[in-house]
């Protein structure tokens, strides 16, 4: 076994991408490992003439994928929008992955990230012994992208300072970066494109400037849009994460992910699921990966100091960390939503008495 | 001779460009269009110039203007094309179907039956989609049909794909199906009867694979058309909209976006380039971004989700998408004025000159156009000034359509108490008007007769007394004194018959309305003074059995109503009729009526100075006293002060006895009281709750005496002479202290 916590993308995905390669007969644009049809595939599932079975990476609107695939292949710079966990960052890696073969090529925004990690740093020993040289350029994960004509990523892009941001207008829309310092510039290969992800609900971010907004076309990923949608998410990534963390838990019960999976839809809606009562919305956002989370954490807890099967009292303290986010106002909404739904349910009741006791 | 049958969708672009192409190429002599045979007269109005669709064809039972049914053509749609076509070559048209002459016999459960049956089959096309890998039929049809170019073969293919559902799906057909095509093979031998060669049938393409002569024999077809039912229909042609095109009318279901099918229809290179420039123009109307670099873009990325989905050219949900994730950041915001603008478009048709039929709609159009109203789609709004002639001549015949029942205005009520002669209209033509004055075509021949005509027939039917006062007040606005005077007499015999004293109150606002805004307008108001003393008295005596015993909420409304009825008398200025009422108060204020009620009869008395204000102090005081319930007096006091505390700001004694009372309350008692104290002097306006502050903080002696300099600090040597000098204007003796 690969002692590798999470590889990435195209490796652990490389048999199904070399399959896809191997049936794909469409025209492909420069440098593009897949045409843009065997990409959507590969996002969406599917099974190839060859019996080989590609797995869902993403659950949702095929019109979304399909839109997200088509701006990358008209070389426009692609934005993903969305509320936290709604798979942006899990959707541009794969992207990354079936276009270039390669989603390494990665910065991480955040409040600190200065320009030398968007355009190019020095080698400073370099820099002082020999003077400004290629050899003394330190390029950036997007300078890579540029002359390998691969996609470059962009994480968390709002979070970046709004000047810092801006220096990536001149790369998309002249596709080229000078650097002055050596009096040349290098000018972007064909297949070079970038996939930037933001969060819409962020407090404190940096709002994008409309010349660099122009520069890339948006789509918005929305929240699973069906209960049976969410779960199988959960479920899928559940069962992948048990496999990497080599938890001897046996796999979830689909009737405790469904659980989870309703409670965090009701909350986040303000609505039951059967539509009949209103209850209140904590602070949190809710987000389908921490559902996720909390059946991980519930699974690690049932097997290493439960019986292995993973039961209410398991998740109930994953569910309250995850629902009770402000220590005020938080509290009394969620024990409202246990008291006046939770306990009516039939069946539910264990699940009532753990997260009951675990709120005080 | 020859018969080729045209399988369409109706509203369909495309159809409607390769049926042309196909027609030019068959050069036939006779052209039948699917639609109704009642109305082939129609078609040879057509013959005449300034027809601008979107229009509609009326169909309706002559007796029952109500039962209507409306085919609606648009510029794209094959049928009218069809039409089209056949006046440009000189050949004749006519419709096949199954006439309503007969369908409007059937019955309201045989028409649900249909409707169920239709229900239940679905779309027989998304089984063809289904196999070719569409979610719905409207979208297969979409991609595989319209939006290709202007192929001729293609009716070929539909009618093949047809016959093959049909005959797979070995759907029963209803009754009403079979006799609708029994109806269209009919029309289709009396044309080759009548001598044509070569017979262009343009029908929806399900029916196409029914037109096959060879496979039904004419007797079997006479059999399912004979003994039906039989009724008066008339026809006419009526201007549309393209907001109605998107509803679903008599050709079936509406379409969704006629303004992109119309794009479609007009043609020409560079679809969807033309057609996402269309749509930054409309979003940059709206102040939205929208720049051509963004167009570029939007063009590129339809063009790659095209290939991507496997069509030549991008449809509308790829122009849609592209507006959504290049122009709009992803946000489905900016669709509702895509929608507006360009997908529906604000289009009203035209009819010829003349082409209107109905003696009443031909009034319509010669008022309109003196009194310069010109109908729009899109709501517009007027403000009409009642003291000139113009302003009022406009305002009468809009009132007198809202009598006719076609609400082309919709008057503005707020500003009527500002002043009485200001109306604002919101103005907004719709097209069922059209249905509205067939409708209101039974009443007479002009606005006046018609709208006359049917105000007193509302009233005659019209059982309660509110119901006819309001009509009273139409036929007032709307200057039509016959049918005033009709429904006059009607209110004045129902009113005798009326003994719930709620209707009579309530019929009193708008007849003193009337009576004191008249002016602006020639009516009879001192028919309708008469009337509303009348009514006024006798609601005045069946007061006080109306008000005991009632629940706390009933009272309020009854607060309320007599608000707005002393209200009503102050416009009636009739010293006889405030004398009426106050004796009615009196009655009311020492019966056993709602505590709140009473305060409020106390209250208006005042205010009339019909009690001296000694009577009140006892009123108060009594009400006050310990042995009252505290509950029962906080909602005294309510009647009597709610709105206004002037009244104890200014009257020391009946202050002193109300601190008294709310001194004297136990904790308990306070605290039940309070929400309703708090309601009750929360009413008053801000200063004088401060007044009243004042006058409390003050201290008790001071207030009691209420003396002058205990509240001004007089320097008795340097006022002395101006006080002198007052005193001797007003011809008074001055006291020892001030000479």
């Amino acid at each position: 076994m690969n002692d590798t916590l999470r590889q990435p993308a195209e490796i652990a995905c490389a048999a199904e991408l070399t399959a896809l390669a191997a049936h794909d007969e469409r025209p492909r644009p420069p440098r593009w490992r897949l045409s843009p049809w065997a990409v959507v595939d590969y996002i969406l599932g599917t099974r190839l003439p060859d019996g080989t079975e590609i797995t869902a990476k993403y659950v949702g609107d095929r019109r979304l994928v399909e839109i997200a695939v088509a701006t990358l292949a008209t070389d426009r710079a692609l934005l993903l929008l969305g509320v936290p966990g709604t798979a942006k960052s899990w959707l541009s890696e794969h992207l990354a992955a079936a276009i270039s073969g390669d989603s390494t090529l990665l910065v991480q925004g955040t409040a600190g990230t200065a320009e030398e990690l968007l355009r190019y740093g020095w080698n400073y020993a370099r820099l002082i012994a020999e003077g400004p040289s290629e050899a003394a350029l330190v390029p950036s994960p997007l300078l890579h992208a540029m002359r390998d004509g691969k996609i470059g990523r962009v994480e968390e892009l709002t979070r970046i300072p709004s000047d810092v941001q801006d220096t990536l207008i001149t790369m998309l829309s002249e596709k080229t970066l000078p650097i002055p310092e050596l009096g040349s510039a290098v000018h972007a290969v064909r297949g070079f494109n970038v996939i930037a992800t933001a969060n819409s609900r962020d407090r404190g971010v940096n709002e994008l400037s409309s010349a660099l907004q122009r520069r890339f076309n948006v789509v918005v990923l929305p929240l699973p849009a069906t209960l049976e949608d969410e779960v199988a998410i959960v479920q899928s990534r559940v069962a992948s994460l048990v496999t990497a963390l080599a938890l001897p838990a046996e796999p979830p019960a689909l009737e405790q992910i469904r659980r989870v999976v309703a409670v965090f839809r009701e909350l986040r809606s303000g609505v039951t699921e059967d539509g009949k009562a209103k209850v209140k919305s904590p602070s949190g956002t809710l987000s389908t990966a921490e559902a996720i989370s909390v059946v991980t954490s519930g699974l690690a807890l049932a097997s290493h100091f439960g019986d292995g099967v993973l039961k209410a009292a398991d998740m109930a303290s994953g569910m309250v960390g995850a629902i009770v986010k402000d220590p005020v106002q938080d509290p009394p909404v969620f024990r409202e939503y246990l008291e006046t739904v939770v306990k009516e349910r039939d069946g539910w009741k264990d699940l009532y008495r753990a997260c009951r006791d675990h709120l005080r | 001779m020859s018969v080729t049958v045209f399988g369409i969708r109706h509203h369909g672009p495309g159809c409607a460009r390769s049926l042309l192409h196909a027609l030019d190429r068959l050069q036939p002599d006779c052209v039948i269009v699917e639609g109704p045979p009642d109305a082939d007269a129609e078609i040879d109005e057509l013959q005449r110039d300034g027809f601008f669709p979107p229009i509609a064809l009326v169909v309706y039972a002559a007796e029952d203007p109500k039962r209507a049914v409306f085919y609606p053509f648009a510029e794209f749609s094959p049928e009218w094309q069809a039409l089209l076509w056949a006046k440009r070559h000189g050949v004749p048209a006519r419709f096949a179907d199954l006439a309503w002459t007969h369908r409007f016999g059937a019955s309201a459960e045989e028409e649900d039956g249909e409707r169920e049956a239709a229900a239940e089959r679905g779309d027989p096309l998304g089984w063809l989609a289904r196999a070719d890998g569409y979610a719905d039929g409207e979208r297969w049809w979409n991609d595989r049909i319209e939006e290709r170019g202007g192929d001729v073969e293609i009716f070929a293919a539909i009618a093949e794909a047809m016959l093959a559902l049909r005959r797979e799906l070995g759907l029963q057909e209803t009754l009403l199906a079979e006799r609708r095509e029994a109806a269209m093979r009919r029309c289709l031998r009396d044309a080759q009867r009548g001598g044509a060669e070569r017979i262009a049938f343009v029908c929806g393409a399900w029916h196409a694979p029914a037109l096959d002569l060879e496979r039904v024999k004419k007797s079997e077809d006479d059999a399912l058309l004979k003994g039906l039912p039989k009724t008066k229909v008339a026809t006419t042609w009526t201007p549309w909209t393209n907001e109605r095109l998107t509803f679903a009318s008599g050709y079936g279901a509406g379409i969704a976006a006629p303004g992109w099918y119309e794009h479609l229809f007009a043609g020409g290179s560079a679809i969807t380039e033309r057609w996402l420039a269309r749509a930054a123009r409309a979003l940059r109307s709206e102040e939205l971004e929208a720049s051509s670099a963004s167009v570029i873009e939007a063009v590129r990325l339809c063009a790659a989700l095209a290939g991507l989905r496997g069509r030549r050219n991008a449809g509308l949900a790829e122009t849609l998408e592209a507006v959504q994730h290049v122009f709009a950041g992803g946000s489905e915001t900016w669709n509702a004025v895509l929608r507006k603008r360009l997908l529906v478009g604000e289009r009203l048709g035209v009819l010829p000159e003349g082409l209107v039929r109905l003696p009443l709609e031909q009034d319509l159009i010669a008022q309109r156009k003196r009194l310069r109203l010109e109908p729009t789609a899109a709501p517009k709004t007027l403000e009409l000034d009642l003291r000139e002639s113009g302003g009022l001549a406009r305002s009468v015949f809009l009132h007198r359509l809202l009598a006719l029942g076609i609400a082309w205005g919709a008057l503005d009520e707020r500003p009527r108490s500002r002043g009485t002669f200001k109306e604002a209209w919101a103005l907004q033509w719709k097209p069922e008007f059209a249905l509205a004055l067939v409708d209101a075509s039974a009443f007479g021949t002009t606005i006046v007769e018609a709208a006359a005509a049917r105000i007193s027939h509302a009233a005659e039917r019209a059982s309660a007394l509110a119901e006819l006062v309001t009509l009273l007040e139409r036929a007032q606005l709307a200057e039509l004194p016959g049918a005033a005077a009709a429904v006059l007499a009607k209110v004045h015999t129902r009113s005798a018959a009326t003994a719930e004293a709620d209707a009579l109150f309530d019929a009193i606002p708008p007849l003193a309305r009337l009576v004191r805004y008249g002016d602006s307008r020639t009516s009879d108001r001192a028919a309708v003074r008469a009337i509303a003393r009348e009514l006024a008295r006798r609601a005045h005596l069946a007061l006080r059995a109306a008000v005991s015993g009632l629940s706390e909420d009933a009272a309020r409304t009854w607060v309320e109503r007599l608000r707005q009825h002393h209200a009503s008398l102050a416009l009636l200025e009739d010293a006889e009729l405030d004398a009426d009422l106050q004796s009615a108060l009196l009655r009311m204020a020492d019966s056993p009526a709602d505590a709140e009620l009473r305060g409020l009869a106390v209250r208006l008395l005042r205010e009339a100075r019909a009690l001296a204000p000694a009577r009140v102090a006892r009123y108060v005081e009594l009400e006050l006293s310990a042995g009252q319930d505290p509950l029962l007096a906080a909602r005294w006091l309510a009647g009597f002060l709610e709105g206004s505390g002037a009244l104890i700001v200014h009257d020391a004694e009946l202050l002193a006895l109300l601190d008294q009372w709310m001194a004297g309350l136990t904790d308990e008692h306070f605290q039940n009281v309070l929400p309703i104290a708090r309601r009750t002097f929360g009413s008053f306006p801000p200063p004088e709750r401060r007044a009243l502050a004042d006058a409390l903080l003050r201290k008790p002696n001071q207030r009691a005496s209420e003396a002058p300099d205990a509240l001004f600090e007089l320097d008795a040597a340097r006022s002395a002479s101006a006080i002198e000098t007052v005193a001797r204007f007003l011809g008074l003796e001055l006291a020892e202290e001030h000479r």
